[in-house]
């Protein structure tokens, strides 16, 4: 399991089987991480979103601006993780992840 | 005896008709832009929980079902989670009213992952005959998901049967893999929905 098949992931957009296997990713990345919290994280906002959308009519407009909303926050977390940055820096992006999850299905 | 038939045939037949009237009039069936599941991009999407939890929706397919279901050999019914839950109580409840009652269970999307650990919940058993149902086949990615997880606990698939099918390749999977497949209502590549086949019709004739 590995960031970069993470970011495969999100390249190939938000739609029901893949933020599943996204959640799938981040949760097998949580169990094997000394540091879970962002890996937990971004598990539910995919499965948080997956759950919503799935058997319910996704109009494209709407999972467009879902994407967009989220799309660079997330890949700002994996760079951050990537470069092991400081607990304080990965706290600030995780928030900004969250804050945008909240922001649409709050 | 052959008037008996055709009377049956008729009502069957307007049952169907009605149920595919019923799919525009709930706007169970849609028209727009949408992102399905796979990601694929559609014109048209059939919601089907609009259908099965509308009064007359559930109970005609419910009776639509059971009349499907005559003849086979099985001994319980069921899908996966959540879409086909409704849809197999009502033909559990039909088979009730008459008076030749047929289990059902339905299959969790995952695992639970505390307590007793059952991926199946209801009237199921292990080996046994059974029918899944669904509301809708695209891909099929859903009802193999039910299709495995009851054969994986040693019970043969019969038949599977489906509100709608899309015709975006999951039921033509299921027939090449030589499951007995049917529809109530098709959908042309547009979204225009038809009555799959002539429906059952009980009784004999002559």
């Amino acid at each position: 399991m590995s960031l970069r098949q993470l970011r495969e992931k999100l390249d190939k957009g938000f739609y029901v089987d893949n933020l599943c296997e996204m959640a799938r990713l981040c949760k097998d990345m949580a169990l094997e991480s000394d540091s879970p919290v962002p890996f937990f994280i971004m598990q539910k906002i995919f499965s948080g979103i997956a759950d919503y959308w799935d058997d319910r009519p996704v109009i494209v407009e709407e999972a467009k601006l879902v994407e967009a909303e989220l799309l660079k926050s997330l890949n700002n977390l994996i760079d951050v993780i990537e470069d092991n940055a400081s607990a304080d820096q990965l706290m600030t992006l995780i928030n900004k992840v969250i804050s945008s999850y909240l922001f649409l299905y709050g | 005896m052959v008037i008996s038939y055709s009377l049956e045939l008729e009502v069957d037949t307007e049952r169907t008709q009605r149920i595919k009237e019923l799919a525009y009039e709930t706007d169970a069936l849609l028209k727009g832009d949408f992102t399905l599941s796979s990601g694929k991009k559609s014109d048209h999407y059939y919601d089907g929980k609009q259908l099965s939890q509308h009064p007359e929706g559930a109970y005609l397919i419910g009776e639509e079902i059971f009349d499907m279901l005559e003849g086979i050999d099985f001994d319980a019914i069921g899908g996966l989670a959540i879409s086909a839950i409704p849809i197999v109580t009502a033909v559990t409840v039909v088979s009730h009213i008459k008076g030749q009652p047929i289990r059902s269970f339905w299959v969790r999307e995952e695992p639970k992952k505390h307590g007793t650990e059952k991926r199946i919940e209801g009237q199921f058993k292990k080996n046994s005959k059974v029918v899944i149902i669904d509301d809708v086949i695209t891909g099929g990615n859903s009802i193999k998901k039910a299709i495995d997880a009851v054969r994986a606990e040693g019970c043969e698939v019969v038949k599977v049967i489906v509100v709608v099918d899309r015709n975006e390749g999951g039921s033509d999977q299921l027939r090449e893999e030589g499951y007995d497949f049917k529809a109530i209502i098709d959908l042309s590549p547009s979204g225009e929905a038809s009555i799959s086949e002539p429906s059952a019709v009980t009784g004999e004739a002559g």
